[in-house]
């Protein structure tokens, strides 16, 4: 059944594939513009690749939480979502497939957006194996993220205008913008509770300042990491399944 | 069949008289008030978002060396946020003007209401936007003096308040209409638009001025950003309210002619390209389908 959700959700990518593109060009454009207005009318080579690891984590977080909450959305509207509960399987299970296609996705897309911006833009970062381990985290973290965004969706109907705030947030106080240690301590403090900053703070210190998984880990700040993915990806679990588990005694599981 | 819809609403239409057609618009400017007024959440829960982009605007904007060299000065500049809060406001006006034009048109395809904009005797552009100038009027107004307040207890900057800004301010307007009608022509034919939107609006932050002013961006983003419905009203209203001029000049940037020029010609082809979508749409039959 996880199979089928997952190769659904990849089936509705493929068949909105016409948007990909566009996609890409806004995150692509987005990106450059940015750098252009903080170097006040010209670019800074040398913000490349702290910002690049931020922007990416905030373009998968982008696409995650959209295709989380459109995906639940939509299916509310068209009344499958309550057919989909005539499974024996719990709600967060169900779920994992939609969240699986939505992963696969952002992943894909916010992978080939970086490579481009790589090439084009000449950023180098010492690439190493041990990275792979905050990103992995990172991607777990987002999940949670979104899962708990899709729990939101089900019962505010202004889920619209918190989620622009939320992935707004996230794009501003991550790193994309300005790497976060930079930042005011007390406004450190408020980026670190967010999605993807941990991550992207960790991955940071790996492919750009060559310190190895041992070092992260005894600065604290992987575990920090880690603990931050296992508690989001808990709460969003968690969220979803009450979320569905109400709706479905409330009948609010059809359009709102 | 749409051939006699058009006929019979062009009959109507000449059969109106002016407080008739004064009705129906007033009718229509009330309903845009009562959709603002739906919208107080909406706008609530984004007004953090709002502020938080500016002040971090403000903050971050021509400090890229600052920030590779790890020592950033977190102060405003007052002079910088004078700027920044006039170029702000203005691109406020035509994101909120053409964000709503365009989700309220999306929304009544979806639910299939938008044929009933064809019950009125009045062009289906004008009943589209009529309802909605006003509302974005207020709604922008509202956040910018909030905006305002907050960001002017963090730093006390400085505008010079004159009658003269209205006349920006309108031509800022018009032409925001406009472009909304251009987008809203591409929703009824198309549907499908959302990144169109984002990215128009994306790159109008940048070349239009609203960020950094056209006078400080590279000349072949300039020339464009010239185009942009709202650089030029940006650069009067700058004048205006931060230079403190008297009065606007008739050539150049910012001046009359340009802003007359722009506005009249986003107007135009707003209509324009609204009426080419609407006439996709009828021919098509999918007014009412998403």
């Amino acid at each position: 059944m996880l199979g089928n959700e997952t190769v659904k959700g990849l089936l509705v990518t493929w068949a909105n594939r016409g948007t990909l593109v566009p996609a890409l060009a806004v995150l692509v454009v987005f990106y450059i513009f940015i750098q252009f207005l903080i170097g006040g009318g010209h670019m800074v080579p040398a913000l490349y690749a702290p910002t690049l690891l931020g922007f990416a984590s905030y373009g998968l977080a982008y696409i995650v939480t959209l295709r989380m909450v459109s995906g639940t959305l939509e299916e509310m509207n068209a009344g499958t979502l309550e057919q989909l509960h005539l499974s024996p399987l719990p709600a967060w299970t169900l779920s994992l497939g939609r969240l699986a296609a939505t992963v696969i996705e952002a992943v894909g897309l916010t992978g080939l957006v970086s490579v481009g911006l790589i090439l084009v833009l000449g950023i180098r970062f010492s690439y190493r194996l041990e990275a792979l381990v905050p990103v992995a985290l990172t991607i777990f973290d987002v999940a949670g993220f979104g899962l708990l965004l899709g729990a939101v969706a089900i019962r505010v109907a202004s889920i619209g205008a918190i989620l622009h705030v939320l992935q707004s947030t996230v794009l501003f106080l991550n790193g994309a913008f300005v790497p976060v240690d930079v930042f005011p301590s007390w406004l450190q403090l408020v980026s670190r509770l967010l999605p993807t900053t941990l991550g992207v703070e960790v991955s940071r210190k790996i492919l750009l300042q060559g310190w190895s998984l041992a070092a992260v880990w005894s600065d604290g700040s992987l575990i920090w990491l880690l603990l931050h993915s296992v508690a989001m990806l808990t709460v969003g679990a968690v969220a979803y399944q009450h979320s569905i588990g109400r709706a479905l005694r409330e009948g609010g599981l059809g359009p709102h | 069949m749409s051939s006699s819809g058009t006929t019979s609403r062009t009959i109507a239409s000449r059969t109106l008289g002016p407080r008739a057609v004064a009705t129906a618009v007033g009718n229509e400017i009330e309903k845009g008030l009562f959709h603002a007024w739906g919208e107080r959440l909406q706008i609530l829960i984004e007004l953090p978002l709002f502020l938080i982009f500016f002040l971090l605007a403000a903050l971050i904007l021509g400090r890229g060396e600052q920030i590779v060299s790890g020592h950033v000065d977190w102060r405003f500049e007052p002079a910088r946020v004078s700027s920044l809060m006039v170029g702000y406001a203005a691109f406020l006006f035509i994101y909120l003007q053409t964000a709503k034009l365009f989700w309220r048109l999306l929304g009544e395809v979806q639910a299939g209401t938008l044929e009933q904009v064809y019950l009125s005797p009045l062009p289906a552009w004008l009943v589209a936007t009529a309802g909605r100038v006003l509302a974005t009027v207020l709604e922008t107004a509202a956040l910018v003096v909030i905006l305002y307040l907050i960001v002017f207890a963090i730093v006390p900057f400085h505008l010079t308040w004159n009658i003269q800004a209205l006349v920006p301010m309108a031509f800022i307007s018009v032409s925001s209409v406009g472009y909304s009608l251009i987008e809203g022509g591409m929703v009824l034919a198309w549907r499908r638009v959302e990144l169109v939107h984002e990215l128009a609006l994306g790159l109008m932050v940048f070349f239009s001025g609203a960020l950094i002013p056209l006078s400080q961006l590279p000349a072949w983003m300039a020339e464009i950003g010239r185009f942009t419905p709202i650089s030029e009203g940006i650069v009067g209203l700058r004048a205006v309210l931060i230079d403190g001029r008297q009065s606007l000049p008739v050539g150049g940037d910012g001046g009359v002619l340009w802003m007359v020029a722009i506005s009249a010609a986003y107007l135009v082809i707003g209509i324009a390209v609204f009426s080419l979508g609407e006439r996709i749409a009828r021919n098509r039959g999918s007014l009412g389908r998403y």
